[in-house]
């Protein structure tokens, strides 16, 4: 028996691909696939939120809430239940509600330490301020601004519809295993769920928010100023959320809510209504440090 | 973002030094086939006539793999498109090589003239880890030498 | 060589000229020369949605026939590369002792492996 020795080619059990083609082909097919399921469950999502009882609403609320809280639990927060700022702040976003009509859950507002100005809505009803805001709130009218732009997320259920999609986005990321933990999990479905609203959401909140502050003070001056401000501190760090999220840049946002405001004969200026002293020690009182 | 980033870095650095140690293993891996080529290996026993020999002796070469970022995201993806886990065939190819390699080499150093019912066998090493998308897999050859 | 490389045949046409068996010699044949082992391998990974399907399986029980189906296809390629080895020996005709192993890579993945002994009998 002779033997016959034989050298083989490298590509009979080695595919003969780049791997950067490869990986190329991957996320191409991933991307395309992707942007259809996310197509469809958007569309789910919005049917389920618009079908959704505020028994539901409340009790997703209500899990996240509880998640969210017991993760951010800073010293402030301890001590918010004898705060009487949230109350101020449930009123100013209730005033924009004509007599007669309520929100369909009852709202809540908690405020929350962070270095960032903003405010945010969860499912349910539950409004966060950060404590930065109400330090950097120069007047009633800008901070009923940003209040009701929430507020208008809510009515337009748009938390709702986010929700759905990064529900199933964690899903996946979870099947794919590039999700942690499941507080991780969580986390990235509050910051989903927070930041997930498209361009023309914004657009409609922010509408919704120049009608409920014209409607309050009978103008949109200094209403913008917030963003204005943000506009000029453009070389601070810019908010994570911001970058991420589709929040239109502040300046085009600016120049659309000021055409906004003269196509529809609004007034856009007038006085300025004062904040109430102290805003941003709890319960309006002098801040121990 | 600062997440990308590190993923950026790893998946460069992964790709980077993985395919470069890659390509360098192919060339060992080449040149000692040819070295070792004139000694025959083949998976059948004692039920064919035996080569005229005074002496035999078992030799096992093993070798534990792992793979780099680049190839284990690759992979992931694979695993939702389906279909062929290219970047992983490499692997798995190096491996079986560098083991069957080692075999024979030992073999050779004892003096081998033919190693016989040579057996190839892999399992999966990474346990828990797994899970996580890592990859660790001993593959090992062995086979009966003969002198 | 390069001949062999670019008629990559489908199984069926190889099969016929080539003896594959599980026994170390052909019966009624006698090996005249070997050509050393002959291997062939792939991994396969099956997608997303027969994960799916495959979970909601496992609870009640059953063949999971999707799987069933790529390992086949992916136990015939890896026989199909095991035999384009033997092809490129240039006088191989039969492939004894043929063994199959299959070895969960990595989550999801799974790499059939084929190996021989490459023959020439007559």
């Amino acid at each position: 028996m002779d033997y016959i020795p034989t050298e083989f080619d490298d590509d009979i059990n080695v595919t003969p691909v780049h791997p950067l083609i490869n990986l190329g082909y991957l996320l191409g097919t991933v991307f395309v696939f992707g942007l259809v399921v996310f197509g469809s469950l958007g569309a789910i999502g919005a049917h389920l939120a618009a079908h959704m009882g505020p028994q539901t609403e409340a009790n997703i609320g209500k899990a996240l809430v509880g998640d969210f809280l017991e993760d951010k639990a800073a010293p402030a927060d301890l001590g918010a239940a004898e705060d009487t700022r949230p109350e101020y702040l449930k009123k100013l976003i209730l005033s924009f509600y004509a007599t007669g009509s309520k929100p369909r859950l009852p709202l809540q507002v908690y405020i929350v330490e962070d270095a960032l100005p903003n405010a945010f809505i969860l499912p349910g009803g539950h409004i966060f301020v950060t404590s930065t805001l109400l330090e950097q709130a120069e007047s009633e009218n800008e901070l009923a601004f940003v209040l009701a732009h929430e507020l208008g997320h809510f009515e337009a259920r748009d938390n709702l519809k986010g929700l759905g999609r990064s529900l199933v986005f964690i899903t996946l990321a979870s099947l794919l295993d590039f999700g942690g933990s499941s507080s991780g999990v969580i986390n990235s479905t509050i910051n989903l769920s927070s930041m997930s609203y498209s361009r023309t959401q914004e657009a409609q909140a922010d509408a919704f928010a120049l009608r409920a502050v014209v409607q309050k003070y009978g103008h949109s001056g200094n209403s913008l100023d917030f963003f204005r401000r943000l506009e000029q501190q453009k070389d601070l760090p810019v908010p994570e959320i911001e970058l991420l999220s589709s929040h239109p840049l502040t300046e085009n946002r600016i120049e659309s809510l000021e055409k906004f405001a003269r196509d529809r004969g609004m007034k856009t200026t007038g006085p300025a209504t004062a904040l109430p002293e102290r805003l941003e020690c709890p319960s309006f009182k002098p801040c121990p440090n | 973002m600062e997440n990308l980033i590190v993923f950026a870095i790893l998946m460069a650095l992964g790709y980077g030094v993985g395919s470069y140690r890659e390509k360098k293993h192919y060339e060992d891996i080449r040149r000692r086939e040819k070295q070792t080529l004139h000694v025959p290996m083949m998976n059948f026993g004692a039920k064919q006539p035996l080569p005229q020999a005074q002496d035999s002796a078992l030799f096992v070469g093993s070798v534990v793999i792992t793979s780099d970022y680049f190839k284990n995201f690759s992979a992931s993806l694979r695993n939702l498109v389906g279909g062929r886990v290219t970047v992983y065939e490499t692997l798995i190819d190096r491996g079986r090589r560098e083991a069957t390699l080692r075999m024979k080499e030992q073999a050779i150093a004892w003096g081998a003239t033919e190693i016989l019912n040579v057996r190839l066998e892999n399992s999966s090493i990474s346990g828990q880890n797994r899970g996580k998308g890592q990859v660790a897999i001993e593959i090992i050859a062995y086979g009966t030498a003969v002198r | 060589m390069t001949s062999t490389r670019n008629s990559r045949a489908p199984l069926a046409n190889r099969q016929s000229q080539l003896i594959l068996t599980t026994l170390e010699s052909v019966p009624g044949k006698e090996i005249v020369q070997h050509y050393g082992l002959v291997q062939g391998s792939t991994i396969r990974a099956k997608h997303v949605g027969r994960d799916i399907a495959a979970s909601f399986k496992n609870l009640v029980g059953g063949e999971l026939k999707g799987y069933t189906e790529l390992l086949q296809e992916a136990r015939q390629e890896a026989t199909d590369r095991m035999i384009l080895q033997a092809q490129q020996t240039g006088g191989a005709n039969a492939i004894v002792n043929i063994r199959f192993a299959t070895c969960s890579v990595a989550q999801g993945a799974a790499e059939l492996f084929a190996y021989g002994t490459a023959v020439k009998v007559q």
